[in-house]
C-alpha cells in the first residue's frame, strides 16, 4: 500500500502541481487521479485522509463520483472544486455528502484553511453522515446544509444561521470571524462570512437560506470559542429574514 | 403601370357610360328623325294639299294646260322630286316630268297600295298611311305621299261631263319630295352625339383616372413599397401618413404595426442575445478559472514565503492582488449568467419605488438632482418578486442619475395602468434630462459589460434589469433624444397566470 495523505482528482495538471506545492510544506503527500475511473481505482488500492475532487471531469459527471467515492472510502472529507462555481452547485455539493466547496480560482490561504480542517474531521473520526454529538446544544428544529451550515426558523418568521461540524471544533485557535452588515442580501449557497484562526484564512461560510440580515451575533467577536462549543446556541452567527424559504428548505437537510 | 385597379375601374365606368350615354344618344336621335320625318311629311301633306285645292278649279274647267302649268312650277322647287296625277285606272294625267305622262303605275307599289291593299273600300286615310319612304334613283331617299281626289257634287255637274256620280275616287295626286336634306340633318346629329359622347366618356375616365391615381394609387403604391421594405427586413420605415381617410389610417395602422413588430424583434434579439452571452461567459469563466488557479496558488505560495518588505514581495503581491481581480471579474460574468428563482408575492409597484428612491436618495441629493413623481391613477398590484423589481429600478435611478451628472437636473418617474383587448399591464417610466444615448449606441446599453462609466460601473445594470423583467413576463424599452435625455419604459404584467415561482 502506497502511502498518501491527498487524493486530487483534477484533469488540469497545472492544478494539481499547484495544489501539490502548496500542500507540500504542510508535510502532507498527494496522489493525483486525472479522471474518475483512475480516481476509484486508486481510492480501492490506496487508502486517503482527504480527497479534491474537481466536478468537471470526463466521462462522469461531479456528483456522481462525490457518491462513488464517499460510498468506497466512508470517513473520508471530500473538498469539491470548481471552475463553474454557481450558489445552486454550492448547494448540490453539500447535498452530496462533500466536506466543504471551494471554487476555483483559490490562493494557498483558502486552500489550507479547508485542508486543515478536512485533517482535523478526518483526525477526530467523524464523519459527516454520522453526525456524532462532538458538540454541544441541541440540533432541533434545525435544518442543515451538509455538516456546513444551518438555519434554524424562530417564531417572528426570521431564520437564525450557524455553523456546522465542519468548523466546530476543527478550526483550530479562532481569531476573528467577519460577518455582513445589517440590511445585506445574503443568498442560499453564497459565502456571506469568513473564519480566522491563528494559521490564516479558516473558510468562507456557504449560507443555508436567501434573505436580508436583519441583526448579527455581535458577542461572538470577543467569545469565538462558542463556535466550537455551543455552535447551534451562542455560536450563532446571522439573523435574517427569509426571501425564498419555502423552496430552498427543500435543499436543506433535517436530523 | 401597377394600378390594375384603375384600370379595371376606368374601364368599368366606360362600360357604365357608354350604355347609359349610348342609350340617352339612340332615344335623342331617333326621335329628332321621327321629328324630321314627321316636318317632311306635314310639308309634303301641305303641299299635296295646296297643288289639290290650287288645280280644283281649273280641273272643274278641265284646264288641262293650267294644271300641268301649276304642277310645274311646284315640282320644279327644290326638294320635290315627283308631282303627279293618277286617274283612277292608273294612268299617269299630269306630271312635271312629261315623259311620264299616259303611262300606267304599278298599282301593286307605290302610292296604291295604301288603299288597294285587300281591296278595302276607299275611305280616308291618315298621313302616315297615306305616306311612304322608298330608295330613290340617286341612292338617298324619297318621301312619297299620295292624296286622293274624291268625287264632288261639282265634278259630275261640270260641262265637261268626265265624271259620273258613281265614282268615289276619281283620281290620285302623288307628291314625292327628297328625304337628302333630312337625312344630311340626321347623319350630322348623329355624328355630334357621337363626337360628345366619346368626349365625355374620355373625359370622365380621365377624372377618375386622376382623382384615383392621387387617392388610391398613388398612396397604395407608398404602402406597397413600405411592406418591401418590411419584409426586407428594414422594420424602422415609416409611411408618411398624409391623409385622414380609410388609406391615411391604414397608413398609421401600418406604422404601427411596423413600430410593434420592431419593438418584438428588438426584444426577441436581445433575449437571445442575452442567452447566449451566459452560456458563453459560463463557458470561458470555466476554461479561465483552470489556469488562474494556477496563477494564484503558485504566486500566492511564493509570496507566503517571501521576505517581508523584500521587492519580491511586493511584487508577489501586485500578481495575486490582479489575479484575484479577474477571479471577481470571472465571479461578476458567472454571477451573470446565473437565474435567480423569482420569489412571487402581490407587490405594490409604487411603494417598491418608494424603497428605491430612499435607497439612492443620497446619490440623487448629492448631484443635486431633482425628481418628479407622475403616478396616474391607482395602479393595481402585480404578481413580482419585490426584492428584484427593488433591483430594477434602483440600477436606472443610478443609471439616471450618472446620465444627468453633477451639474444638476431632473429625473421624472410616471407610472400609469394600461390595458388592450386581451391584457393588463402597468407602464412605468424613468426619464432623465441627461446628454442623451447615440442611436448606434442604443442597441448595446443592455448588453452585459457594456459601460460608459468606465472603472466605476460594471456594465451590468441594465441587463441584469432586462433578465428579471424578462423572468417576469416584462419588458424594458428605451428612447433617448441626445442633448434633450432618456426614458426608459417598464411594462408589468397583471394578473399573468402563467408566471410561477421558480427559476
Amino acid at each position: 500500500m502506497n502511502d498518501f495523505d491527498v487524493l486530487v482528482v483534477e484533469d488540469e495538471p497545472v492544478v494539481i502541481e499547484a495544489t501539490r506545492k502548496a500542500l507540500h510544506p504542510e508535510g502532507l503527500r498527494i496522489d493525483a487521479a486525472e479522471d474518475g475511473e483512475s480516481a476509484l481505482a486508486k481510492l480501492r488500492q490506496s487508502k486517503y485522509k482527504l480527497i479534491l475532487l474537481d466536478l468537471m471531469l470526463p466521462r462522469i459527471t461531479g456528483f456522481e463520483l462525490v457518491k462513488a467515492v464517499t460510498e468506497q472510502s466512508p470517513g473520508v472529507p471530500v473538498i469539491l472544486i470548481t471552475g463553474y462555481a454557481t450558489f445552486d452547485k454550492t448547494v448540490a455539493a453539500f447535498q452530496a455528502g462533500a466536506f466543504d466547496f471551494l471554487p476555483k480560482p483559490f490562493d494557498v490561504e483558502e486552500l489550507l484553511g479547508v485542508v486543515r480542517r478536512a485533517l482535523r474531521f478526518f483526525g477526530q473520526q467523524r464523519s459527516v453522515d454520522q453526525q456524532q454529538q462532538s458538540a454541544g446544544g441541541s440540533r432541533e428544529n434545525l435544518f442543515f446544509l451538509g455538516a456546513h451550515s444551518w438555519t434554524r426558523l424562530e417564531e417572528d418568521g426570521s431564520a437564525t444561521v450557524g455553523l456546522g461540524e465542519t468548523f466546530a471544533g476543527v478550526s483550530g485557535d479562532l481569531q476573528a470571524i467577519e460577518l455582513p452588515t445589517p440590511g445585506e442580501e445574503m443568498a442560499q449557497g453564497k459565502s456571506f462570512a469568513k473564519l480566522m484562526s491563528s494559521e490564516g484564512l479558516v473558510g468562507n461560510v456557504w449560507s443555508p437560506l436567501s434573505g436580508r440580515v436583519q441583526e448579527t451575533n455581535s458577542d461572538l467577536h470577543s467569545q469565538l470559542h462558542w463556535i466550537d462549543k455551543d455552535p447551534f446556541e451562542k455560536g450563532w452567527l446571522v439573523k435574517l429574514s427569509p426571501t425564498h424559504l419555502e423552496q430552498e428548505l427543500k435543499n436543506l437537510t433535517q436530523r | 403601370m401597377i394600378n390594375k385597379i384603375s384600370h379595371k375601374l376606368i374601364l368599368t365606368v366606360a362600360i357604365v357610360s357608354i350604355a347609359i350615354i349610348g342609350i340617352f344618344s339612340y332615344l335623342i336621335v331617333t326621335s329628332h328623325h321621327r321629328a324630321l320625318i314627321s316636318q317632311v311629311e306635314h310639308s309634303a301633306h301641305q303641299l299635296s294639299e295646296t297643288i289639290k285645292s290650287s288645280t280644283k278649279y281649273d280641273m272643274l274647267l278641265n284646264h288641262r294646260d293650267r294644271v300641268h302649268r301649276i304642277i310645274d312650277t311646284v315640282g320644279r322647287q327644290e326638294g320635290i322630286e315627283k308631282v303627279r296625277v293618277f286617274n283612277k285606272d292608273g294612268s299617269i294625267i299630269y306630271s312635271q316630268d312629261k315623259t311620264v305622262i299616259g303611262s300606267m303605275v304599278d298599282k301593286e307599289a307605290e302610292a296604291c297600295y295604301a288603299c288597294h291593299a285587300a281591296d278595302s273600300p276607299l275611305e280616308q286615310l291618315s298621313i302616315p298611311e297615306r305616306t311612304r319612304i322608298f330608295a330613290a334613283a340617286d341612292g338617298g331617299r324619297n318621301l312619297g305621299i299620295i292624296n286622293p281626289i274624291y268625287n264632288e257634287p261639282s265634278c259630275w255637274q261640270a260641262d265637261c261631263h268626265a265624271h259620273d256620280s258613281t265614282q268615289k275616287v276619281l283620281g290620285v295626286l302623288d307628291v314625292t319630295m327628297s328625304l337628302t336634306e333630312v337625312d344630311h340633318q340626321m347623319v350630322a346629329g348623329r355624328t355630334k352625339v357621337f363626337l360628345l359622347t366619346t368626349t365625355a366618356i374620355v373625359f370622365i375616365s380621365f377624372i377618375i383616372w386622376l382623382f384615383f391615381r392621387r387617392l388610391v394609387g398613388h398612396p397604395v403604391n407608398e404602402l406597397v413599397k413600405a411592406t418591401d421594405s418590411v419584409a426586407a427586413g428594414d422594420l424602422t420605415y415609416r409611411l408618411p401618413v398624409r391623409r385622414n381617410d380609410e388609406l391615411g389610417q391604414l397608413g398609421e395602422s401600418f406604422n404601427e404595426m411596423t413600430r410593434r413588430l420592431g419593438e418584438a424583434q428588438r426584444q426577441i434579439y436581445q433575449s437571445d442575445k442575452l442567452a447566449s452571452l451566459g452560456r458563453l461567459a459560463a463557458g470561458i469563466a470555466h476554461e479561465i478559472n483552470n489556469p488562474l488557479t494556477g496563477v494564484l496558488t503558485y504566486s500566492s505560495f511564493l509570496l507566503k514565503r517571501a521576505e517581508k518588505d523584500s521587492e519580491a514581495h511586493d511584487d508577489l503581491e501586485t500578481i495575486v492582488r490582479e489575479t484575484k481581480r479577474c477571479r471577481e471579474i470571472v465571479k461578476s460574468l458567472l454571477d451573470f449568467s446565473r437565474r435567480v428563482p423569482a420569489k412571487l408575492s402581490n407587490i405594490d409597484v409604487i411603494q417598491v419605488i418608494d424603497r428605491a428612491l430612499k435607497i439612492v436618495h443620497n446619490q440623487l441629493s448629492f448631484h443635486n438632482i431633482h425628481v418628479s413623481r407622475h403616478d396616474q391613477d391607482a395602479l393595481p398590484s402585480i404578481r413580482a418578486d419585490e426584492n428584484q423589481l427593488l433591483q430594477v429600478f434602483i440600477n436606472l435611478l443610478v443609471n439616471a442619475a450618472d446620465a444627468v451628472g453633477e451639474g444638476g437636473g431632473e429625473i421624472t418617474l410616471s407610472t400609469r395602468p394600461a390595458r388592450n383587448d386581451e391584457r393588463q399591464w402597468i407602464e412605468i417610466e424613468v426619464s432623465d434630462t441627461g446628454p442623451g444615448i447615440p442611436p448606434e449606441d442604443l442597441g448595446k446599453i443592455f448588453d452585459p459589460f457594456y459601460t460608459t462609466k468606465e472603472d466605476r460601473g460594471t456594465g451590468l445594470g441594465l441587463s441584469v434589469a432586462w433578465g428579471i423583467l424578462e423572468r417576469h413576463r416584462g419588458t424594458i424599452s428605451v428612447d433617448s433624444d441626445v442633448g434633450k435625455g432618456t426614458t426608459f419604459t417598464i411594462r408589468l404584467p397583471v394578473n399573468d397566470e402563467s408566471l410561477v415561482m421558480g427559476p
